[in-house]
Protein backbone atom coordinates (compact mmCIF):
# COMPACT_ATOMS: atom_id res chain seq x y z
CA UNK A 1 0.00 0.00 0.00
CA UNK A 2 2.99 2.26 0.51
CA UNK A 3 3.75 1.72 -3.17
CA UNK A 4 0.21 2.74 -4.13
CA UNK A 5 0.41 5.85 -1.94
CA UNK A 6 3.70 6.82 -3.59
CA UNK A 7 2.34 6.16 -7.09
CA UNK A 8 -0.82 8.16 -6.38
CA UNK A 9 1.38 11.04 -5.29
CA UNK A 10 3.72 11.16 -8.28
CA UNK A 11 0.90 10.48 -10.75
CA UNK A 12 -0.36 14.04 -10.34
CA UNK A 13 2.85 16.05 -10.32
CA UNK A 14 1.23 19.46 -10.44
CA UNK A 15 -0.75 18.72 -7.29
CA UNK A 16 2.36 17.23 -5.69
CA UNK A 17 4.33 20.39 -6.52
CA UNK A 18 1.65 22.66 -5.05
CA UNK A 19 1.52 20.58 -1.88
CA UNK A 20 5.30 20.48 -1.48
CA UNK A 21 5.50 24.25 -2.06
CA UNK A 22 2.85 24.70 0.63
CA UNK A 23 4.74 22.55 3.11
CA UNK A 24 8.01 24.24 2.17
CA UNK A 25 6.51 27.67 2.74
CA UNK A 26 5.15 26.57 6.09
CA UNK A 27 8.46 24.97 7.14
CA UNK A 28 10.47 28.06 6.09
CA UNK A 29 8.09 30.29 8.02
CA UNK A 30 8.26 28.15 11.14
CA UNK A 31 12.02 27.60 10.94
CA UNK A 32 12.92 31.23 10.25
CA UNK A 33 10.57 32.56 12.91
CA UNK A 34 12.08 30.10 15.39
CA UNK A 35 15.54 31.07 14.18
CA UNK A 36 14.80 34.77 14.53
CA UNK A 37 13.35 34.21 18.01
CA UNK A 38 16.33 32.20 19.24
CA UNK A 39 18.72 34.50 17.40
CA UNK A 40 17.13 37.41 19.22
CA UNK A 41 17.41 35.61 22.56
CA UNK A 42 21.05 34.77 21.81
CA UNK A 43 21.62 38.48 21.17
CA UNK A 44 20.04 39.58 24.43
CA UNK A 45 22.03 37.02 26.42
CA UNK A 46 25.14 37.42 24.27
CA UNK A 47 26.93 39.48 26.89
CA UNK A 48 26.72 36.61 29.39
CA UNK A 49 27.33 33.90 26.82
CA UNK A 50 30.59 35.33 25.47
CA UNK A 51 31.98 36.14 28.91
CA UNK A 52 34.11 33.65 30.87
CA UNK A 53 32.65 34.99 34.15
CA UNK A 54 30.78 32.71 36.56
CA UNK A 55 28.98 35.45 38.47
CA UNK A 56 27.17 38.66 37.51
CA UNK A 57 26.53 41.38 40.04
CA UNK A 58 24.02 44.07 39.12
CA UNK A 59 21.97 46.71 40.87
CA UNK A 60 19.12 45.33 42.95
CA UNK A 61 15.77 44.53 41.30
CA UNK A 62 17.33 44.34 37.86
CA UNK A 63 14.76 43.17 35.29
CA UNK A 64 17.25 42.50 32.52
CA UNK A 65 20.69 43.54 31.35
CA UNK A 66 19.41 46.70 29.64
CA UNK A 67 17.62 48.13 32.61
CA UNK A 68 20.38 47.54 35.16
CA UNK A 69 21.24 50.74 37.01
CA UNK A 70 24.94 51.43 37.18
CA UNK A 71 26.77 50.47 40.38
CA UNK A 72 29.79 52.26 41.88
CA UNK A 73 33.02 51.14 40.27
CA UNK A 74 34.58 50.45 43.65
CA UNK A 75 32.20 47.46 43.90
CA UNK A 76 34.73 45.55 41.80
CA UNK A 77 37.32 45.92 44.57
CA UNK A 78 34.89 44.63 47.18
CA UNK A 79 34.04 41.63 44.98
CA UNK A 80 37.73 40.87 44.41
CA UNK A 81 38.25 40.82 48.14
CA UNK A 82 35.64 38.12 48.72
CA UNK A 83 37.26 34.76 49.51
CA UNK A 84 36.69 32.25 46.70
CA UNK A 85 36.74 34.88 43.94
CA UNK A 86 39.58 34.39 41.44
CA UNK A 87 39.06 37.67 39.63
CA UNK A 88 36.47 40.39 39.14
CA UNK A 89 35.92 42.66 36.18
CA UNK A 90 33.88 45.68 35.14
CA UNK A 91 31.42 45.75 32.26
CA UNK A 92 29.24 48.64 31.26
CA UNK A 93 26.33 48.88 28.87
CA UNK A 94 24.79 52.14 27.74
CA UNK A 95 23.21 53.91 24.79
CA UNK A 96 24.02 57.16 23.08
CA UNK A 97 23.38 59.21 19.96
CA UNK A 98 25.96 59.68 17.21
CA UNK A 99 26.24 62.17 14.32
CA UNK A 100 27.71 60.69 11.16
CA UNK A 101 29.68 62.70 8.60
CA UNK A 102 26.72 62.91 6.23
CA UNK A 103 24.56 64.42 8.97
CA UNK A 104 22.75 61.22 9.86
CA UNK A 105 21.91 60.86 13.52
CA UNK A 106 21.80 57.35 14.85
CA UNK A 107 21.83 55.49 18.15
CA UNK A 108 24.44 53.09 19.36
CA UNK A 109 24.64 50.45 22.03
CA UNK A 110 28.03 50.71 23.74
CA UNK A 111 29.73 47.96 25.74
CA UNK A 112 32.47 49.21 28.08
CA UNK A 113 35.06 46.53 28.84
CA UNK A 114 38.54 46.18 30.21
CA UNK A 115 40.74 46.03 27.06
CA UNK A 116 43.45 44.18 28.95
CA UNK A 117 41.25 41.22 29.93
CA UNK A 118 38.63 41.39 27.18
CA UNK A 119 35.91 40.16 29.57
CA UNK A 120 32.53 40.92 27.95
CA UNK A 121 34.26 41.86 24.72
CA UNK A 122 33.63 40.67 21.17
CA UNK A 123 34.33 37.03 20.31
CA UNK A 124 36.35 37.79 17.17
CA UNK A 125 38.35 40.78 15.88
CA UNK A 126 38.61 41.23 12.12
CA UNK A 127 40.47 44.56 12.16
CA UNK A 128 42.53 46.19 14.90
CA UNK A 129 42.95 44.87 18.42
CA UNK A 130 41.15 45.11 21.74
CA UNK A 131 44.23 46.69 23.26
CA UNK A 132 43.70 49.63 20.90
CA UNK A 133 40.88 50.57 23.25
CA UNK A 134 43.43 51.51 25.93
CA UNK A 135 43.62 54.91 24.27
CA UNK A 136 40.87 57.23 25.44
CA UNK A 137 38.05 57.96 23.00
CA UNK A 138 38.56 54.84 20.88
CA UNK A 139 35.83 52.45 19.77
CA UNK A 140 35.41 49.15 17.91
CA UNK A 141 32.39 48.53 15.70
CA UNK A 142 30.80 45.18 14.90
CA UNK A 143 30.64 44.46 11.16
CA UNK A 144 26.93 43.58 11.37
CA UNK A 145 26.29 47.17 12.52
CA UNK A 146 27.89 48.79 9.47
CA UNK A 147 24.53 49.12 7.65
CA UNK A 148 23.30 51.11 10.65
CA UNK A 149 26.28 53.47 10.42
CA UNK A 150 26.69 53.90 6.68
CA UNK A 151 30.08 55.07 5.48
CA UNK A 152 31.90 54.43 8.75
CA UNK A 153 35.31 52.76 8.39
CA UNK A 154 38.15 51.81 10.70
CA UNK A 155 40.23 54.92 11.30
CA UNK A 156 37.31 57.33 10.99
CA UNK A 157 36.84 60.04 13.55
CA UNK A 158 33.22 60.86 14.08
CA UNK A 159 31.23 63.11 16.30
CA UNK A 160 29.48 61.35 19.14
CA UNK A 161 27.93 62.53 22.36
CA UNK A 162 29.30 66.02 21.69
CA UNK A 163 32.88 64.73 21.38
CA UNK A 164 35.15 63.28 18.69
CA UNK A 165 35.56 59.52 18.86
CA UNK A 166 37.81 57.26 16.80
CA UNK A 167 36.89 53.89 15.27
CA UNK A 168 40.03 51.76 15.78
CA UNK A 169 38.82 48.28 14.98
CA UNK A 170 36.11 46.00 13.73
CA UNK A 171 34.77 42.86 15.33
CA UNK A 172 32.42 40.05 14.38
CA UNK A 173 29.78 38.02 16.16
CA UNK A 174 27.80 40.54 18.21
CA UNK A 175 24.38 41.27 16.76
CA UNK A 176 22.22 44.04 18.02
CA UNK A 177 18.83 43.04 19.37
CA UNK A 178 17.51 46.54 18.80
CA UNK A 179 17.84 48.89 15.86
CA UNK A 180 21.05 50.28 17.37
CA UNK A 181 24.59 49.73 16.13
CA UNK A 182 26.95 47.88 18.48
CA UNK A 183 30.18 49.53 19.64
CA UNK A 184 32.84 48.44 22.14
CA UNK A 185 35.04 50.75 24.14
CA UNK A 186 37.00 50.63 27.37
CA UNK A 187 34.99 51.06 30.54
CA UNK A 188 37.18 54.12 31.25
CA UNK A 189 36.14 55.79 27.98
CA UNK A 190 32.55 54.86 28.70
CA UNK A 191 32.82 56.50 32.10
CA UNK A 192 34.40 59.61 30.57
CA UNK A 193 32.11 60.02 27.57
CA UNK A 194 28.75 58.42 28.28
CA UNK A 195 25.99 59.94 30.31
CA UNK A 196 25.39 58.41 33.73
CA UNK A 197 28.53 56.27 33.77
CA UNK A 198 30.86 58.55 35.73
CA UNK A 199 32.78 56.33 38.21
CA UNK A 200 30.21 53.67 37.68
CA UNK A 201 29.83 50.39 35.79
CA UNK A 202 26.73 48.43 34.78
CA UNK A 203 27.91 45.08 36.07
CA UNK A 204 30.69 43.51 38.01
CA UNK A 205 31.52 40.03 36.82
CA UNK A 206 33.60 37.50 38.71
CA UNK A 207 35.15 34.07 38.39
CA UNK A 208 35.09 31.44 41.12
CA UNK A 209 38.50 30.43 42.39
CA UNK A 210 39.39 26.83 41.63
CA UNK A 211 37.99 24.51 44.29
CA UNK A 212 35.89 27.26 45.88
CA UNK A 213 32.53 26.39 47.43
CA UNK A 214 30.34 28.18 44.89
CA UNK A 215 27.30 28.36 47.13
CA UNK A 216 29.33 29.90 49.93
CA UNK A 217 30.96 32.42 47.57
CA UNK A 218 27.59 33.48 46.21
CA UNK A 219 26.30 33.88 49.77
CA UNK A 220 29.26 36.10 50.66
CA UNK A 221 28.72 38.19 47.53
CA UNK A 222 25.04 38.65 48.41
CA UNK A 223 26.07 40.03 51.80
CA UNK A 224 28.09 42.81 50.12
CA UNK A 225 25.10 45.11 49.84
CA UNK A 226 22.01 45.87 47.82
CA UNK A 227 23.01 44.00 44.72
CA UNK A 228 21.50 41.23 42.63
CA UNK A 229 23.95 38.36 42.40
CA UNK A 230 23.44 35.79 39.67
CA UNK A 231 25.40 32.90 38.29
CA UNK A 232 25.99 33.28 34.55
CA UNK A 233 23.30 30.65 33.86
CA UNK A 234 20.79 32.45 36.08
CA UNK A 235 21.43 35.82 34.46
CA UNK A 236 21.35 34.23 30.99
CA UNK A 237 17.98 32.65 31.77
CA UNK A 238 16.63 35.83 33.40
CA UNK A 239 17.24 38.11 30.42
CA UNK A 240 16.00 35.53 27.92
CA UNK A 241 12.87 34.93 29.96
CA UNK A 242 12.26 38.67 30.22
CA UNK A 243 12.54 39.29 26.49
CA UNK A 244 10.86 36.04 25.51
CA UNK A 245 7.90 36.12 27.90
CA UNK A 246 7.47 39.56 29.41
CA UNK A 247 7.50 41.44 26.13
CA UNK A 248 5.25 40.85 23.12
CA UNK A 249 8.15 39.55 21.05
CA UNK A 250 7.73 35.88 21.94
CA UNK A 251 3.98 36.08 21.46
CA UNK A 252 4.29 37.86 18.12
CA UNK A 253 6.78 35.36 16.75
CA UNK A 254 4.79 32.47 18.22
CA UNK A 255 1.65 33.68 16.45
CA UNK A 256 3.51 33.89 13.14
CA UNK A 257 4.72 30.31 13.65
CA UNK A 258 1.17 29.17 14.36
CA UNK A 259 0.06 30.98 11.22
CA UNK A 260 2.72 29.10 9.24
CA UNK A 261 1.49 25.84 10.74
CA UNK A 262 -2.11 26.64 9.85
CA UNK A 263 -1.16 27.61 6.29
CA UNK A 264 0.57 24.25 5.95
CA UNK A 265 -2.42 22.35 7.35
CA UNK A 266 -4.80 24.16 5.00
CA UNK A 267 -2.70 23.64 1.86
CA UNK A 268 -1.83 20.00 2.57
CA UNK A 269 -5.34 19.23 3.80
CA UNK A 270 -7.05 20.87 0.83
CA UNK A 271 -4.87 19.25 -1.84
CA UNK A 272 -4.94 15.82 -0.21
CA UNK A 273 -8.67 15.97 0.33
CA UNK A 274 -9.38 16.90 -3.28
CA UNK A 275 -7.05 14.10 -4.45
CA UNK A 276 -8.87 11.64 -2.18
CA UNK A 277 -12.30 12.70 -3.43
CA UNK A 278 -11.12 12.22 -7.02
CA UNK A 279 -10.01 8.69 -6.16
CA UNK A 280 -12.97 7.64 -4.00
CA UNK A 281 -13.95 4.98 -6.52
CA UNK A 282 -10.44 3.57 -6.35
CA UNK A 283 -10.61 3.41 -2.56
CA UNK A 284 -13.97 1.66 -2.92
CA UNK A 285 -12.34 -0.81 -5.32
CA UNK A 286 -9.57 -1.49 -2.80
CA UNK A 287 -12.17 -2.06 -0.08
CA UNK A 288 -14.13 -4.38 -2.37
CA UNK A 289 -10.93 -6.37 -2.83
CA UNK A 290 -10.69 -6.71 0.95
CA UNK A 291 -8.39 -3.82 1.88
CA UNK A 292 -8.59 -3.09 5.60
CA UNK A 293 -9.01 0.38 7.08
CA UNK A 294 -5.35 0.33 8.09
CA UNK A 295 -4.33 -0.38 4.51
CA UNK A 296 -6.48 2.49 3.23
CA UNK A 297 -4.94 4.75 5.88
CA UNK A 298 -1.47 3.58 4.83
CA UNK A 299 -2.09 4.81 1.27
CA UNK A 300 -3.03 8.28 2.51
CA UNK A 301 -0.43 8.45 5.29
CA UNK A 302 2.28 7.56 2.78
CA UNK A 303 1.29 10.58 0.71
CA UNK A 304 1.19 12.81 3.80
CA UNK A 305 4.58 11.62 5.03
CA UNK A 306 6.25 11.97 1.63
CA UNK A 307 5.04 15.55 1.07
CA UNK A 308 5.96 16.32 4.69
CA UNK A 309 9.50 14.96 4.37
CA UNK A 310 10.13 16.51 0.94
CA UNK A 311 8.66 19.86 2.04
CA UNK A 312 10.67 19.72 5.24
CA UNK A 313 13.95 18.97 3.47
CA UNK A 314 13.40 21.70 0.86
CA UNK A 315 12.20 24.14 3.53
CA UNK A 316 15.16 23.27 5.74
CA UNK A 317 17.63 23.88 2.92
CA UNK A 318 15.96 27.18 1.98
CA UNK A 319 16.06 28.28 5.63
CA UNK A 320 19.70 27.31 6.00
CA UNK A 321 20.50 29.23 2.81
CA UNK A 322 18.67 32.33 4.07
CA UNK A 323 20.37 32.01 7.45
CA UNK A 324 23.76 31.71 5.78
CA UNK A 325 23.19 34.72 3.56
CA UNK A 326 21.99 36.78 6.52
CA UNK A 327 25.01 35.89 8.66
CA UNK A 328 26.72 39.21 8.04
CA UNK A 329 23.54 41.24 8.35
CA UNK A 330 22.17 42.95 11.40
CA UNK A 331 19.59 40.18 11.90
CA UNK A 332 20.53 37.25 14.10
CA UNK A 333 19.06 33.89 13.10
CA UNK A 334 19.94 30.85 15.20
CA UNK A 335 18.91 27.47 13.81
CA UNK A 336 19.96 24.82 16.28
CA UNK A 337 19.55 21.06 15.78
CA UNK A 338 16.82 21.16 18.46
CA UNK A 339 14.85 23.70 16.38
CA UNK A 340 15.10 21.41 13.35
CA UNK A 341 13.87 18.45 15.40
CA UNK A 342 10.92 20.42 16.82
CA UNK A 343 9.92 21.77 13.40
CA UNK A 344 10.23 18.28 11.92
CA UNK A 345 7.79 16.99 14.53
CA UNK A 346 5.50 19.98 13.85
CA UNK A 347 5.65 19.24 10.10
CA UNK A 348 4.84 15.57 10.69
CA UNK A 349 1.90 16.51 12.92
CA UNK A 350 0.80 19.09 10.33
CA UNK A 351 0.82 16.64 7.40
CA UNK A 352 -0.67 13.69 9.28
CA UNK A 353 -3.28 15.97 10.87
CA UNK A 354 -4.11 17.46 7.47
CA UNK A 355 -4.76 13.96 6.12
CA UNK A 356 -7.43 13.34 8.76
CA UNK A 357 -10.39 14.48 6.66
CA UNK A 358 -9.09 12.55 3.65
CA UNK A 359 -8.88 9.41 5.74
CA UNK A 360 -12.37 9.88 7.15
CA UNK A 361 -13.72 10.34 3.62
CA UNK A 362 -11.88 7.32 2.21
CA UNK A 363 -12.88 5.06 5.10
CA UNK A 364 -16.53 6.04 4.78
CA UNK A 365 -16.76 5.12 1.11
CA UNK A 366 -19.10 2.19 0.52
CA UNK A 367 -17.36 -0.63 -1.38
CA UNK A 368 -20.69 -1.40 -3.03
CA UNK A 369 -20.27 1.79 -5.08
CA UNK A 370 -17.87 -0.14 -7.32
CA UNK A 371 -20.88 -1.71 -9.01
CA UNK A 372 -22.46 1.63 -9.84
CA UNK A 373 -21.89 3.11 -13.25
CA UNK B 1 -20.82 -26.29 -3.84
CA UNK B 2 -18.55 -23.31 -4.26
CA UNK B 3 -21.12 -20.64 -3.48
CA UNK B 4 -24.44 -21.32 -1.82
CA UNK B 5 -27.00 -18.68 -0.84
CA UNK B 6 -30.06 -19.52 1.21
CA UNK B 7 -33.11 -17.32 1.51
CA UNK B 8 -31.28 -13.96 1.20
CA UNK B 9 -33.37 -10.86 1.92
CA UNK B 10 -32.37 -7.23 1.52
CA UNK B 11 -34.74 -4.37 2.15
CA UNK B 12 -33.89 -0.71 1.53
CA UNK B 13 -35.63 1.93 3.60
CA UNK B 14 -36.39 5.15 1.75
CA UNK B 15 -38.09 7.42 4.27
CA UNK B 16 -41.25 5.63 5.30
CA UNK B 17 -41.16 3.43 2.22
CA UNK B 18 -39.57 -0.04 2.16
CA UNK B 19 -38.19 -1.49 -1.04
CA UNK B 20 -37.39 -5.20 -1.05
CA UNK B 21 -34.45 -5.45 -3.46
CA UNK B 22 -33.80 -9.12 -2.75
CA UNK B 23 -36.68 -11.36 -1.67
CA UNK B 24 -35.69 -14.72 -0.24
CA UNK B 25 -33.15 -15.63 -2.92
CA UNK B 26 -31.53 -19.05 -2.87
CA UNK B 27 -28.98 -20.18 -5.45
CA UNK B 28 -25.86 -22.27 -5.87
CA UNK B 29 -22.84 -22.00 -8.12
CA UNK B 30 -20.62 -25.02 -8.60
CA UNK B 31 -16.93 -25.45 -9.30
CA UNK B 32 -16.15 -25.03 -13.00
CA UNK B 33 -19.54 -23.53 -13.71
CA UNK B 34 -20.38 -20.23 -15.40
CA UNK B 35 -23.76 -18.84 -14.40
CA UNK B 36 -25.51 -15.83 -15.80
CA UNK B 37 -27.75 -13.60 -13.74
CA UNK B 38 -30.03 -11.72 -16.08
CA UNK B 39 -32.90 -9.39 -15.56
CA UNK B 40 -34.16 -5.87 -16.26
CA UNK B 41 -32.72 -2.74 -14.66
CA UNK B 42 -33.87 -2.30 -11.06
CA UNK B 43 -34.59 -5.98 -10.59
CA UNK B 44 -32.01 -6.26 -7.78
CA UNK B 45 -29.15 -7.94 -9.69
CA UNK B 46 -26.42 -5.62 -8.41
CA UNK B 47 -27.72 -5.80 -4.84
CA UNK B 48 -27.70 -9.59 -5.00
CA UNK B 49 -24.21 -9.59 -6.51
CA UNK B 50 -22.99 -7.29 -3.71
CA UNK B 51 -24.38 -9.70 -1.10
CA UNK B 52 -22.95 -12.77 -2.83
CA UNK B 53 -19.58 -10.99 -3.03
CA UNK B 54 -19.62 -10.24 0.73
CA UNK B 55 -19.70 -6.50 0.04
CA UNK B 56 -23.22 -5.87 1.31
CA UNK B 57 -24.85 -7.39 4.40
CA UNK B 58 -28.30 -8.96 3.87
CA UNK B 59 -31.11 -8.39 6.34
CA UNK B 60 -31.55 -12.15 6.63
CA UNK B 61 -30.47 -15.37 5.02
CA UNK B 62 -27.17 -17.20 4.87
CA UNK B 63 -24.27 -17.56 2.51
CA UNK B 64 -21.48 -20.10 2.38
CA UNK B 65 -18.36 -19.97 0.25
CA UNK B 66 -16.29 -23.13 -0.23
CA UNK B 67 -18.26 -24.65 2.60
CA UNK B 68 -17.47 -21.83 5.05
CA UNK B 69 -20.46 -20.01 6.48
CA UNK B 70 -20.03 -16.25 6.00
CA UNK B 71 -19.91 -14.21 9.20
CA UNK B 72 -21.47 -10.78 8.60
CA UNK B 73 -18.92 -8.61 10.43
CA UNK B 74 -16.90 -5.97 8.57
CA UNK B 75 -13.58 -7.63 9.30
CA UNK B 76 -14.79 -11.13 8.40
CA UNK B 77 -16.34 -9.82 5.18
CA UNK B 78 -13.12 -8.07 4.16
CA UNK B 79 -11.14 -11.27 4.78
CA UNK B 80 -13.76 -13.27 2.89
CA UNK B 81 -13.52 -10.95 -0.14
CA UNK B 82 -9.75 -11.18 -0.11
CA UNK B 83 -9.71 -14.96 0.19
CA UNK B 84 -12.51 -16.16 -2.04
CA UNK B 85 -13.45 -13.56 -4.64
CA UNK B 86 -12.22 -11.91 -7.77
CA UNK B 87 -14.32 -9.06 -9.11
CA UNK B 88 -14.77 -7.75 -12.64
CA UNK B 89 -16.70 -4.52 -13.10
CA UNK B 90 -18.45 -2.76 -15.96
CA UNK B 91 -16.32 0.36 -15.32
CA UNK B 92 -13.11 -1.72 -14.99
CA UNK B 93 -12.16 0.19 -11.81
CA UNK B 94 -8.42 0.11 -12.49
CA UNK B 95 -6.16 2.28 -10.36
CA UNK B 96 -5.06 5.16 -12.57
CA UNK B 97 -1.71 5.79 -10.91
CA UNK B 98 -0.53 2.22 -11.43
CA UNK B 99 0.62 0.60 -14.63
CA UNK B 100 -0.94 -2.58 -15.96
CA UNK B 101 1.28 -5.00 -14.04
CA UNK B 102 0.94 -3.04 -10.80
CA UNK B 103 -2.85 -3.04 -11.15
CA UNK B 104 -2.81 -6.78 -11.47
CA UNK B 105 -0.53 -7.04 -8.44
CA UNK B 106 -2.92 -5.17 -6.10
CA UNK B 107 -4.67 -8.29 -4.68
CA UNK B 108 -1.22 -9.78 -4.05
CA UNK B 109 -0.08 -6.61 -2.30
CA UNK B 110 -3.17 -6.82 -0.10
CA UNK B 111 -2.20 -10.40 0.69
CA UNK B 112 1.26 -9.18 1.71
CA UNK B 113 3.03 -10.39 -1.44
CA UNK B 114 5.25 -7.96 -3.27
CA UNK B 115 8.47 -8.04 -5.23
CA UNK B 116 9.56 -10.43 -7.94
CA UNK B 117 7.23 -13.30 -6.98
CA UNK B 118 4.22 -10.98 -7.23
CA UNK B 119 5.50 -9.64 -10.56
CA UNK B 120 5.83 -13.17 -11.91
CA UNK B 121 2.29 -14.03 -10.83
CA UNK B 122 0.99 -10.80 -12.38
CA UNK B 123 2.78 -11.51 -15.64
CA UNK B 124 1.35 -15.02 -15.64
CA UNK B 125 -2.18 -13.63 -15.13
CA UNK B 126 -1.58 -11.11 -17.90
CA UNK B 127 -0.45 -13.97 -20.11
CA UNK B 128 -3.79 -15.69 -19.47
CA UNK B 129 -5.61 -12.68 -20.95
CA UNK B 130 -2.98 -12.19 -23.70
CA UNK B 131 -1.79 -8.84 -22.34
CA UNK B 132 1.72 -9.73 -21.26
CA UNK B 133 3.18 -7.28 -23.77
CA UNK B 134 1.28 -4.39 -22.15
CA UNK B 135 2.63 -5.00 -18.64
CA UNK B 136 4.39 -1.61 -18.33
CA UNK B 137 1.66 0.41 -20.04
CA UNK B 138 -0.32 3.03 -18.20
CA UNK B 139 -3.94 1.90 -18.10
CA UNK B 140 -5.12 5.18 -19.65
CA UNK B 141 -3.44 4.08 -22.91
CA UNK B 142 -5.41 0.84 -23.16
CA UNK B 143 -8.61 0.23 -25.11
CA UNK B 144 -11.81 -0.69 -23.26
CA UNK B 145 -11.39 -4.36 -24.12
CA UNK B 146 -7.80 -4.35 -22.90
CA UNK B 147 -8.80 -2.63 -19.68
CA UNK B 148 -11.40 -5.31 -19.02
CA UNK B 149 -8.82 -8.02 -19.65
CA UNK B 150 -6.51 -6.32 -17.16
CA UNK B 151 -9.39 -6.34 -14.69
CA UNK B 152 -9.86 -10.08 -15.31
CA UNK B 153 -6.13 -10.66 -14.78
CA UNK B 154 -6.41 -8.73 -11.51
CA UNK B 155 -9.43 -10.82 -10.51
CA UNK B 156 -7.62 -14.12 -11.02
CA UNK B 157 -4.06 -13.28 -9.97
CA UNK B 158 -4.52 -14.39 -6.37
CA UNK B 159 -6.29 -17.54 -7.60
CA UNK B 160 -9.66 -17.00 -5.88
CA UNK B 161 -12.21 -19.82 -6.32
CA UNK B 162 -15.10 -17.47 -7.24
CA UNK B 163 -15.27 -14.78 -9.93
CA UNK B 164 -18.11 -12.27 -9.83
CA UNK B 165 -18.55 -10.06 -12.87
CA UNK B 166 -20.97 -7.14 -13.06
CA UNK B 167 -21.88 -6.31 -16.66
CA UNK B 168 -18.31 -7.07 -17.83
CA UNK B 169 -19.27 -6.50 -21.45
CA UNK B 170 -21.38 -3.42 -20.79
CA UNK B 171 -18.77 -0.96 -22.06
CA UNK B 172 -17.38 -3.10 -24.85
CA UNK B 173 -18.19 -3.70 -28.49
CA UNK B 174 -19.47 -7.14 -29.43
CA UNK B 175 -16.07 -8.46 -30.51
CA UNK B 176 -14.38 -7.45 -27.25
CA UNK B 177 -17.47 -8.55 -25.29
CA UNK B 178 -17.28 -12.00 -26.81
CA UNK B 179 -13.54 -12.14 -26.07
CA UNK B 180 -14.15 -11.29 -22.42
CA UNK B 181 -16.96 -13.86 -22.09
CA UNK B 182 -14.75 -16.48 -23.73
CA UNK B 183 -12.01 -15.76 -21.22
CA UNK B 184 -14.43 -16.10 -18.31
CA UNK B 185 -15.80 -19.33 -19.76
CA UNK B 186 -12.25 -20.64 -20.11
CA UNK B 187 -11.45 -19.76 -16.49
CA UNK B 188 -14.48 -21.76 -15.35
CA UNK B 189 -13.74 -24.77 -17.53
CA UNK B 190 -9.97 -24.93 -17.37
CA UNK B 191 -9.24 -23.46 -13.95
CA UNK B 192 -12.31 -24.68 -12.11
CA UNK B 193 -13.51 -21.24 -11.11
CA UNK B 194 -17.11 -20.68 -10.13
CA UNK B 195 -18.14 -17.71 -12.28
CA UNK B 196 -21.25 -15.60 -11.91
CA UNK B 197 -21.83 -12.95 -14.56
CA UNK B 198 -24.51 -10.29 -14.21
CA UNK B 199 -25.63 -9.14 -17.63
CA UNK B 200 -28.61 -7.86 -19.51
CA UNK B 201 -27.14 -8.94 -22.82
CA UNK B 202 -28.83 -12.19 -23.84
CA UNK B 203 -26.36 -12.77 -26.70
CA UNK B 204 -24.02 -14.40 -24.18
CA UNK B 205 -26.47 -17.10 -23.06
CA UNK B 206 -24.48 -19.69 -24.94
CA UNK B 207 -21.48 -19.25 -22.61
CA UNK B 208 -23.53 -20.22 -19.54
CA UNK B 209 -24.06 -23.50 -17.74
CA UNK B 210 -26.92 -22.00 -15.75
CA UNK B 211 -29.04 -18.91 -16.19
CA UNK B 212 -30.73 -17.24 -13.26
CA UNK B 213 -33.43 -14.73 -14.08
CA UNK B 214 -34.12 -11.98 -11.57
CA UNK B 215 -37.26 -9.90 -11.47
CA UNK B 216 -38.61 -7.74 -8.66
CA UNK B 217 -36.07 -9.16 -6.23
CA UNK B 218 -36.88 -12.80 -6.92
CA UNK B 219 -34.66 -15.28 -8.73
CA UNK B 220 -35.71 -18.22 -10.85
CA UNK B 221 -33.52 -20.79 -12.56
CA UNK B 222 -34.23 -21.04 -16.28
Amino acid sequence: MIRLGWKNLIHDRMRLSVTVVGVTFSVVLMLLQSGIYFGFLDSVSGLMDRSPADVWIASSKTLNADTARAVPEETVLRVKAVPGVAWAERVSLSWAGIHLADGTHTWVQVYGINPDTGVGGPPEMIAGSLTDLRRAGTYIIDEASLPLMPGVRVGDKIEAFGQKIEVVGMCRGVKSYSTYAVLFTSYRTAQDQLLGMEDRVSFVTAKFAEGADRGAVLERLRRLGHFDVYTSEEFHDKVRKYWGSSTGIGLGIGLTMILGFIVGVVIVGQTMYSATVERLREYATLKAMGATNLEICTVIWTQAIVVGVVGYVVGGLVSLGLTFTSAASVMAITLSPQVFVVIFVATAVMCLGASFLSIVRALRVDPATVFRT
Amino acid sequence: MMLHAENLVKIYHTGAEEVAAVKGVSLSIEIGELSLLIGPSGSGKTTLLSILGCILKPDSGSLSVCGDEVEWTDRALALCRRKYFGFVYQQFNLLTALDVRENVMVPLMLAGQDGSVAEELADHALGTVALHARARYQTAKLSGGEKQRVAIARAIVADPPVLLADEPTGNLDSQNGTHVMSTLRQLATERGKAVLVVTHDLRYRSFADKIYRMEDGEVTLE
